[in-house]
């Protein structure tokens, strides 16, 4: 009886959809899965004699340092945002998310483009008469790299904490600074262990982004986990040993993220009011204010408005053979994609989110971990499963047709129906994105608590109906959120892009690539700021819809 | 929190919002493929066989591509449809597509991705006569997988005026003690390095090889890093006075758009070394017909084509490259650097050799 009903419980649309979702995201992994099992190449054995300690080391470095620095950084504007006023503070608070309009790649090679011997920098000065020593302004380290990433990337966190602080903490705040807590004390005590859910979602997409990234280590020379996996595969041919150090790095970023939510334990917080009205902000005068401002103004020169000034004046220079119709038609191409993309992924994240936040046990728990698989693999190994995955359908296919048929085999040539077009590499984009839209649903459900939910369907509301009528409008801020965040992020994606692209079919980020692959960065200045132009189309959007709302 | 709790208006309602639910996700797929249709059908299908076609997957990025490939159509009346990607994945693509694959041509950079597709089982041999007769036998695959288009020279360039350049015949000078700290040259990941370090084991030994790898680390100005023109610009820069790099990165540079990268380039001079012993070492790209391929005579066609005297000329000067057509001149600014002696070891042992190069270049702390 008590199965039965628990049974029905569990049974639901949404559980069933989720499901469905899932094991969808879990194929091309398991795909995979198989070459974890074949023994040990000597190539691994190598790799762990003369690599192992680099990479592991390099990559820690760039994990623990950007990891920090961003979550300094995206806490600190998202917090400045939200309780205070000062000069520019509207402009900042949505210029301060156009970094993530441009990949990190782009950035390395725009910000190494600057800064050497024939950059505009050193040229400028030379033309004063300034001669500097060789080696310097030298990008090209570990810690230049972890500067690129921890400017391209801190807006995940800020964006996730500011729509934490934006509709929570009204009240807290306002009680604190009744009861005298000073502006440090607040910060610390109140904001950051109240945000921790924002903060941990947004710094672990970071961290994924830069465990995942091959164009900054590549070009920058650094080794890394990722680097290594694509030594051991181009550099070796030996896919199979690159495959199983890729789980490998999944297995672990599956734990820490494991360990994450074991450490948050069972807190929760939930809104005791039903009025989440926004905060009343201190204005901030005089050297604090500009202090505040000029924080700001740093962070939005070195992570958009420098590297976009540069690709500016490359575009100048080199745009005569660059402003063609294969700009437009990638242009077009990049829009409907990521469009498409991103919308099929919010409702998959909205699902899986909001089965794994009614039912929390062990099975949503595997969901979740599922999502993830995707996002924490290199692009392009997740779309040799993708390909694997599609060809083996397209096998069935073609049984079905001999079946159908009642032909002998020979008369059905084999074929690609459905591989090699484009719902081969949406597919890609929603195994390997869905987590990013999690990330920021998810953290949009913890914020709402569950209170709505259960006054709704005590009330007599199904779960279908609550979701529309009662968490959907409370939820339309974190929905589009992670709208924007994927489409975003699916311009930008290149590797995954260049594996699964279907014949003609030119993306920015793809005509990018060809154009920076070869060392021409100035020739691919055109379409990375298309590239970043369309992102940045995609957050003006945002923030227009969200300004109408408050309003 | 339970879920049927009897009121059957609710449940009609519940089914009715998920019913809503799927219809949202079955109308957005809907649109995915009609959009799909819409573009595809704007560049001919590339499923529907009757139309004279042949699809390539090639890992060459240059626009002027499309203006040969367009005169090839011109004459033929085939249609080149393109994906552009990089060397191994596109061959990893082929290895999963296997026989149902839409490919028909493979062209790529590198005698190591050549080697490796042939090895994967991707390729199947071409039948054409004439692609024979126009490319010497060194430069083809002796069971016509595969045939080189262009060939790149990987020399050492020198800063003019600090370097004398009969300091340096060989690749091992660069290896002496006087070349400490001076040294520059990109990581071991990158597989134009792999090649050269390939070539030497095929002429060598391990052992010489390895050696010759830890005398590069020993002399390198710095951790490598960057492409092959951030070498040369480092060298104009001070950084180091000598550095290994493809010949057609030179000719880039001296074209660029930027002037600053013109004003690198002509600062620099070129070394063939091994001239007196077993040549400058030599790479290709190349193409071989798709196994499985579905309109297999059009890609020898287009193989024919892009081998042709016609054809050579134009496609090696994009890149400035050396044409691979033993009558065809290369560009005016190659024939300026003048003619060299090549090494003889042939692209097939560079692909073997890839794998310990890349091992040999790990062992020897070449990052």
């Amino acid at each position: 009886m008590t199965l039965w009903r628990s049974i029905r419980t569990h049974l639901h649309s949404w559980s069933f959809l989720a499901f469905v979702f899932v094991v969808a995201f879990a194929l091309p992994p398991l795909a995979l899965w198989g070459r974890m099992f074949q023994p040990i190449s000597a190539n691994e054995a190598h790799i762990a004699r003369y690599l192992l300690f680099d990479m592991v080391m390099n990559t820690g470095f760039l994990v623990v340092v950007v990891g920090g620095v961003t979550a300094l950084l995206g806490v600190s504007v998202a917090w400045l945002m939200t309780g205070y006023d000062f000069p520019g503070r509207t402009f900042w608070r949505w210029a301060l998310l156009l970094p993530l309009a441009i990949p990190p790649y782009i950035a390395a090679y725009t910000y190494y483009g600057m800064t050497n011997y024939t950059g505009t920098i050193q040229t400028t000065l030379r033309a004063w008469g300034v001669m500097l020593p060789p080696a310097s302004f030298d990008m090209m380290t570990l810690p230049g790299a972890a500067f690129i990433f921890s400017i391209c990337l801190f807006p995940y966190v800020y964006s996730l904490c500011y729509v934490f602080f934006g509709t929570r903490c009204a009240a807290m705040v306002e009680n604190a600074r009744l009861l005298g807590s000073s502006a440090g004390k607040l910060f610390w005590r109140i904001m950051v262990p109240l945000a921790r859910t924002a903060i941990a979602a947004g710094v672990g997409l970071v961290m994924l982004e830069v465990l995942n990234d091959y164009g900054v280590a590549k070009y920058y020379g650094i080794v890394t986990v990722t680097s290594a996996i694509f030594q051991i595969w181009f550099g070796m041919g030996d896919l199979a040993s690159a495959v199983r150090l890729a789980l490998g790095l999944m297995v672990v970023i599956a734990f820490v993220m494991a360990a994450e939510r074991w450490l948050r334990g069972r807190r929760q917080y939930k809104l005791t009011t039903s009025k989440a009205r926004p905060l009343r902000r201190l204005r901030l005068r005089g050297v604090r204010a500009w202090a505040c401002a000029l924080y700001c103004g740093g962070l939005f020169a070195c992570g958009f408005a420098f590297p976009v000034i540069q690709l500016l004046m490359w575009a100048w220079r080199t745009h005569a053979n660059r402003w063609n119709m294969e700009l437009f038609i990638a242009l077009g191409h990049s829009l409907t994609v990521a469009l498409i993309g991103s919308l099929f992924i919010v409702v998959m994240a909205t699902v899986i989110a909001n089965v794994s936040r009614l039912h929390p046990n062990g099975v949503t728990r595997w969901f979740v971990r599922i999502t993830l698989f995707g996002y924490s693999m290199p692009g392009a190994v997740v779309a040799v499963g993708v390909i694997a995955v599609f060809v083996t359908i397209d096998a069935w296919l073609r049984d079905v047709l001999v079946f159908l048929q009642g032909a002998s085999q020979p008369d059905v040539a084999p074929a690609l129906w459905i591989s090699s077009t484009l719902v081969m590499m949406m597919c890609g984009y929603l195994v390997r994105f869905v987590a990013v839209g999690y990330q920021a649903i998810d953290a949009g459900f913890t914020r709402l608590g569950k209170g709505y939910t259960e006054a709704s369907r005590t009330l007599g509301y199904s779960i279908t109906r609550t979701f529309f009528f009662v968490e959907f409008p409370l939820m339309r801020r974190a929905i589009l959120t992670a709208l924007v965040l994927c489409f975003v992020d699916l311009v930008k994606e290149l590797p995954l892009t260049l594996l699964l692209q279907p014949f003609n079919f030119p993306t920015l980020a793809t005509l990018t690539f060809h154009h920076v692959n070869d060392e021409r960065i100035q020739d691919a200045a055109v379409a990375s700021l298309g590239m970043i132009a369309l992102c940045v189309g995609g957050m003006l959007v945002l923030q227009h819809i969200l300004e109408k709302e408050t309003k | 929190m339970s879920t049927g709790n009897g009121y059957v208006g609710k449940r009609v309602w519940q089914r009715g919002g998920s019913f809503l639910l799927l219809a949202l996700v079955i109308g957005v797929t809907g649109c995915s493929t009609t959009e799909e249709k819409t573009s595809s059908s704007s560049k001919e299908a590339v499923a529907t066989p009757p139309s004279q076609q042949v699809n390539l997957y090639t890992s060459r990025h240059y626009e002027q591509d499309d203006a040969i490939y367009a005169a090839f159509t011109a004459k033929t009346g085939i249609k080149v449809n393109i994906v552009k990607g990089e060397g191994p994945e596109l061959i990893e693509r082929l290895v999963r597509e296997g026989e149902a694959t839409v490919a028909d041509a493979l062209l790529t950079a590198d005698a190591g991705n050549l080697y490796r597709a042939k090895e994967a089982g991707v390729l199947q041999a071409f039948e054409e006569q004439t692609i024979e007769q126009e490319v010497p036998a060194m430069w083809r695959d002796a069971e016509r997988y595969w045939v080189a288009l262009t060939k790149r020279a990987r020399v050492i360039v020198y800063a003019k005026g600090r370097v004398d350049p009969k300091d340096i015949t060989t690749y091992t000078s660069l290896t002496e003690p006087k070349w400490k700290g001076r040294v520059l040259i990109r990581s071991s990941n990158n597989i134009y390095n792999q090649s050269l370090v390939a070539s030497f084991l095929a002429l060598g030994n391990r052992e010489t090889t390895l050696a010759w790898a830890k005398g590069m680390v020993a002399n390198m100005a710095r951790d490598p890093k960057g492409g092959d023109r951030d070498q040369a610009k480092a060298i104009v820069a001070g950084e180091g006075d000598v550095a290994v790099m493809n010949t057609y990165y030179i000719g880039q540079m001296l074209n660029s758009s930027d002037p600053e990268e013109v004003k690198v380039a002509q600062q620099l001079g070129i070394i063939f070394p091994d001239q007196q012993t077993t040549g400058t070492h030599v790479n290709v790209s190349g193409i071989g017909v798709v196994k499985g391929a579905k309109n297999k005579a059009y890609a020898e066609q287009l193989i024919a084509y892009l081998v042709s005297k016609e054809a050579q000329a134009q496609f090696a000067a994009i890149n400035y490259e050396y044409p691979i057509h033993p009558a065809v001149e290369p560009s005016a600014l190659l024939r300026g650097w003048g003619s060299f002696k090549e090494q003889t070891v042939g692209v097939r042992a560079l692909g073997t050799n890839n794998a310990e190069a890349t091992r040999v270049m790990n062992e020897a702390g070449w990052k």
